[in-house]
């Protein structure tokens, strides 16, 4: 299989950022009481990755290794900056909705993760992919938590009604201790389903 | 916001219960899963935070009150907020090393773990947000920490103690972790509406 | 030195670039997410004043209003920002109220509370409770107004404000409206 396939599935399943590595549980809890707030969040986040692995990566030459990490974080810091600039200019809803968890991308340590251990010393084109990858892992996640957060605590997909009058929606599900919880039994069940892959 | 006594111990009463900033507000969470284990590593991350969480509030707030606003730069509120983070932790770090080394030995992998704790930045940019004066903001910044060790302190208080219990291999880990959360959250929910500011 | 200069080089040029591309993009978006909240503005006011032809911000008593007219210049009512603490955190919302002291029309801007509980102030079910209601009347939570049971704090929070508000408005206000005292 060809480098840059293996990158992109890499940070999809086999090293999920959020069901195998725990990271950038922050967002994972805070936007997904409505399913159109968790995939928002996950592009923002797999955009920010990926501007920041090509542009590091591009850099990696030229970045002495003492201030690496403040270069990073620079570097991070200015496209979670652009990103919720744009955001406030052309989704001005969903960017009430995400609020302060856009500016604490930069504080996800999914990214600087990312940065530190492949971009600054991987081709550019291969950090793409990895970016790419761990992006749609994580929003994966995201997207995942908040469906089911958003059918149980609301009774709606993205808005539309999909339950009918007769349920009677599970409120907590749409608050902190729902997030928790629903988080905590999804990640049995992804456990499940990573042994069953082979995938432990 | 008139400045008062009442105002700040309504700060305080509702920074560390009522909205406590992991488990109502989310920030946070990755120490609060990972440093929970062991009531030792709690405190000790307890400790770091305070300190930094309190510091960099109040550096962050004195940049942007009198750097970013006058000059209408209130967009590099991330990059500057952070990069005061980061030099913080830095510092920190360095002094400790020279001044404490035993606590620097105690304290050590946490100290470079704080700068991404998003509770920290999170507690920046909302000092500022909520229009805070400068003491509030202080008090503000300690009241969070202390709502974050409150929360960690008992979450590491109850994982030490289920680490005996015979748990399924399914359910061990970050799972019981979270869901303990849950109850958590749903206990501290009780304080909901009792103050606002 | 002159490695330490490389170090210092190398992180002042990496913020120099970024502070000059977001201050390039903020100057581009700045203007649009100001036309956002002024279209948004200008939608809630012709959504309750139709007549509406022209309009004059004024802030009295720390409260902004924006004081409406019609293509006649007769004075047609005012709106104003208001903001009150609700159960979760701070209700912002725009209250409409017609040239005689009685209430339009409310839009809530920004709030916090419970999503499937207390969201209810933003529906028609709970706010035609306060449509209609004039400065004179009373407007006391369960005696004038019902509450929703289940969103108590959330709805007797609104009703209160916008009892506050009315309060507010009253003569002074609208005579300042009538009379195009400015």
């Amino acid at each position: 299989m060809s480098a840059w396939l293996v990158d992109l599935n890499r940070g999809i399943l086999k090293e999920n950022p959020v069901f195998k590595l725990l990271l950038g549980m922050c967002p994972v809890l805070g936007v997904t009481a409505f399913a159109e707030n968790g995939l928002g969040m996950g592009i923002a986040a797999t955009l920010v990755l990926i501007c920041s692995n090509v542009v590091i990566s591009s850099l990696r030459a030229y970045i002495p290794a003492r201030v690496r990490i403040p270069c990073f974080i620079v570097v991070i810091a200015t496209f979670v900056t652009l990103v919720d600039m744009l955001l406030e200019a052309f989704f001005p809803p969903l960017h009430d909705q995400l609020g302060i968890f856009v500016p604490l991308i930069v504080v996800n340590c999914m990214i600087l993760g990312r940065a530190e251990a492949f971009a600054s010393k991987r081709p550019v084109l291969r950090s793409f992919f990895d970016g790419l990858g761990v992006g749609i892992g994580f929003t994966f996640a995201l997207v995942l938590l908040s469906i089911v957060r958003e059918v149980l605590g609301q009774g709606t997909l993205f808005g539309v009604d999909v339950t009918g009058a007769a349920f009677e929606p599970m409120l907590v599900m749409a608050l902190p201790p729902g997030a928790f919880i629903a988080l905590g039994v999804l990640l049995v069940f992804m456990n499940l389903a990573f042994k069953k892959l082979g995938m432990e | 916001m008139e400045l008062d006594l009442q105002t700040l111990m309504s700060i305080i009463f509702i920074y560390i219960f009522v909205e406590n900033f992991v488990l109502h507000r989310f920030l946070g969470i990755c120490p609060f899963l990972g440093v929970s284990r062991k009531m030792e590593t709690a405190l000790g991350m307890s400790m770091a935070v305070v300190f930094v969480m309190t510091m960099a509030t109040l550096v962050a707030w004195l940049i942007f009150t009198y750097v970013l606003e006058p000059f209408d730069l209130m967009f590099l509120q991330t990059v500057a907020f952070i990069l005061v983070i980061a030099s913080l932790v830095q510092l920190v770090e360095i002094v400790m090393r020279k001044v404490s080394p035993t606590l620097y030995q105690g304290l050590g992998i946490f100290l470079p773990l704080i700068t991404t704790n998003c509770a920290i930045m999170g507690v920046a940019l909302l000092a500022v947000q909520e229009e805070f004066a400068f003491l509030e903001a202080v008090v503000f910044a300690i009241a969070a920490s202390i709502g974050f060790c409150l929360a960690l302190v008992i979450m590491a208080g109850v994982r030490e103690r289920m680490a005996t219990a015979d748990l399924p291999s399914i359910l061990q880990g970050p799972v019981v972790t979270l869901l303990t959360a849950g109850i958590l959250s749903l206990a501290f929910m009780g304080f909901q509406g009792m103050l606002t500011l | 030195m002159d490695n330490m200069g490389k170090l210092v080089l190398t992180l002042a040029l990496v913020a120099i670039a970024s502070a000059l591309l977001l201050t390039g993009v903020s100057l581009w978006t700045e203007p649009i997410v100001e036309e956002n909240i002024a279209r948004m503005h200008q939608e809630v006011l012709e959504d309750f004043f139709p007549e509406m032809d022209s309009y004059h911000q004024k802030t009295v008593d720390e409260v902004d209003y924006d004081f409406v007219y019609d293509s006649e210049e007769e004075f047609l009512g005012v709106l104003a920002l208001a903001r009150v603490s609700g159960y979760a955190g701070e209700i912002v919302y725009y209250l409409a109220v017609c040239e005689q002291g009685t209430v339009e029309g409310i839009s809530i801007r920004d709030h916090e509370e419970t999503p499937g509980i207390g969201d209810i102030i933003e529906e028609p079910e709970f706010q035609d409770r306060l449509i209609g209601k004039n400065y004179q009347d009373s407007l006391e939570p369960d005696e004038d107004v019902d509450t929703v049971s289940g969103a108590t704090v959330s709805t007797e929070v609104m009703i209160e404000s916008v009892g506050e508000y009315l309060e507010l408005v009253s003569d002074e206000v609208l005579d300042m409206g009538r009379e195009k005292n400015f």
